[in-house]
């Protein structure tokens, strides 16, 4: 079965056209990259999925669902859990209280909410520092805190913005090993990276985007030796023909 | 060799045997150090709650009482307010047009259908609930000063409403008749204030222990969320202008009941008192100025300001009778240039002292 089907998706801001008749689609468990050069539209793209941003035009479907323009906490309830770029770590809370709020706001008990987010922190390595304020963690820990945190919700589709940016080589490493586990969760991964190292060899199919345009998809090996990708990281007068 | 410690991390306490300390000190420190423990911060506050009921035995006077009594009505007022303002990260304005739906439910009650003003109160928390959903649903979707600036203008409305309403004495005032004392009528010796000080303790006691249970819930934990940042909050789950509809509703409940029982002690409510930008800024004051988003914040910050506002007035005698606003803003100033996060914030500076003071009697710790 499809897990997300999007149709002809569109984003324009005023005069810049951010995504332009976007179509693909995501199958079952597994991780998907969606790569691309810096600004070609990739957080757009996620914001569309996880209701933050509004398509000028197109389709989308979670599972049978049409659901182009739903709001984020719908998306969030709906199963669709996200990272952000820049990390999101509420000022107040604890990283256990953080991971604790979305098991809440998934529909749990305080008391189950509590057990599973003590569970989660302890999947994710952050057992030691559960009961410190989430701000105060190193980048490497408060990714792991976001990661920890969307997996509270129990999603069926987890979106990863740039999870790997920032990090050390080792950091990094130790994120790709943990992101690499969560097919086996029953979880479809899509990762956001414009390193197309780091993605390529734990994803399945890459999407690549480049000025608002999805101009690859397929296998890792294959879309590498795409002329269309390359030319689009590299420009066009290093692709040999 | 002194141990080196990551950032943030705690320095290891020195392990204290019990009873070796104990040995030298007085009898009196280990029930206090018992009392201080977080544990037992419950019995604590029942006791002061209990030493608070029983003041007016051993102060007394009635004009202790009658401070003390604004005390509890802004304090619990305040601490209502908190939970939006200070938990919820929304700065509202407009919890005098709340407190005056109470003062002006329980004047009304007695004026016009001579009836008990606890009809007029709860009368007063169905419309105070019934504004704070109607206002707050439209008005959540604005940014924070945006919304701020809204609740101002719904205050000014608001009074420019009742300012012009003459069942309910227009610019003029409502009087209050006095009908026969006790407390069905809310009506008592006017030399006698300590059944609304009672009163007023017991409205600020249920009001603590309603946030408190609150913050336990997930609404403070959403609440707390939502104040941090609301866009991370949305992508969980979390309807931000719902929740923030529920602690807006939630959290004027005091404001009401305080505005009656004020209302009644004075008996006289008149808009340009409680529905004046000064009385509204001043809810917001006594949060700010004790702790925004801190439980007991308000309680501080009320005993601060109201019984400075209210000693001066009655102290000052003469000439310097003038200067009470200038003493009273140089406070406020003093406070906000010091305790830039609210007075509760100086606790580790006070726990510091307390430790060094403790630390020259010899095997005395405070806690």
């Amino acid at each position: 079965m499809v897990m997300l089907r999007a149709q002809g998706v569109s984003v324009r801001f005023g005069g810049v056209q951010a995504l332009r008749d976007v179509t693909f689609e995501l199958g079952g468990p597994g991780i998907y990259a969606l790569i691309g050069p810096n600004g070609a539209g990739k957080t757009t793209l996620f914001g569309v999925i996880s209701g933050g941003v509004r398509a000028t035009s197109g389709q989308l479907w979670f599972g049978d669902r049409q659901v182009l323009g739903w709001k984020p906490w719908e998306a969030a309830r709906s199963g669709v859990a996200r990272t952000f770029q820049i990390t999101r770590a509420w000022r107040s809370l604890t990283v256990m209280e953080h991971v604790e709020l979305a098991a809440v706001a998934s529909g749990e008990s305080r008391g189950a909410a509590r057990a599973r987010a003590a569970e989660l922190c302890g999947s994710v390595g952050l057992s030691d520092v559960q009961h410190r304020l989430a701000r105060e963690l190193p980048l490497g820990q408060q990714r792991r805190m976001e990661i920890a945190r969307a997996l509270a919700l129990g999603p069926s589709l987890l979106l990863l913005d740039e999870a790997l940016a920032g990090l050390t080589a080792t950091e990094a490493g130790e994120l790709v090993q943990l992101i690499s586990a969560l097919p086996s969760r029953d979880i479809c991964v899509l990762i956001t990276e414009h390193v197309m190292e780091l993605v390529m060899p734990i994803a399945h199919t890459v999407l690549v985007l480049d000025h608002g345009v999805l101009i690859a998809v397929g296998p890792p090996a294959e879309v590498a030796r795409d002329p269309t990708v390359l030319a689009a990281y590299l420009g066009d007068a290093h692709v040999t023909p | 060799m002194t141990p080196v410690l990551m950032p943030g991390a705690r320095r290891p306490r020195p392990a204290v045997v019990r009873g070796e300390n104990q040995s030298s000190a007085s009898g009196i420190v280990g029930p206090v150090r018992w009392l201080l423990a977080r544990r037992n911060r419950p019995v604590l506050v029942g006791l002061a709650f209990v030493v608070a009921g029983l003041s007016p035995l051993v102060v007394g006077g009635l004009g202790w009482e009658t401070v003390s009594f604004q005390v509890t009505v802004f304090a619990a007022t305040s601490l209502g307010w908190n939970l939006l303002g200070g938990y919820g990260g929304q700065i509202s304005f407009s919890y005098a047009v709340y407190f005056a739906a109470g003062a002006y439910g329980a004047g009304v009650s007695v004026t016009s259908f001579h009836a008990s003003p606890w009809v007029g109160i709860g009368a007063g928390v169905a419309i105070a609930c019934l504004i704070a959903l109607i206002t707050g649903l439209p008005l959540f979707r604005l940014r924070t000063h945006y919304y701020s600036i809204a609740t101002l203008a719904i205050l000014e409305v608001t009074s420019l409403v009742v300012s012009a309403a003459s069942p309910l004495g227009a610019s003029g005032g409502l009087e209050i008749p006095i009908t026969p004392y006790g407390l069905g009528s809310l009506e008592f010796s006017p030399l006698n204030a300590t059944p609304f000080f009672e009163l007023g303790l017991g409205l600020l006691g249920v009001t603590l222990l309603g946030v408190w249970w609150i913050l336990r819930t997930r609404t403070g934990l959403y609440l707390r969320a939502i104040r941090d940042d609301p866009v991370a909050a949305e992508a969980f789950g979390i309807r931000t202008t719902w929740w923030k509809a529920v602690a807006a509703v939630v959290s004027c409940i005091p404001a009401p009941v305080a505005g009656g029982l004020y209302a009644m002690a004075a008996l006289f409510v008149d808009p340009n008192t409680v529905l004046s930008i000064p009385f509204s800024v001043l809810i917001v004051l006594v949060a700010v100025l004790g702790g925004l988003g801190t439980l007991w914040g308000p309680v501080v910050g009320a005993a601060l300001v109201i019984t400075l506002q209210q000693n001066l007035a009655l102290d000052l005698p003469g000439q310097a009778s003038g200067l009470e606003p200038v003493i009273y803003g140089i406070v406020i100033i003093l406070v906000g240039m010091f305790f830039s996060q609210g007075i509760l914030a100086a606790r580790p500076i006070v726990a510091t002292a307390l430790r060094r003071a403790g630390a020259r009697v010899k095997g005395v710790r405070p806690w």
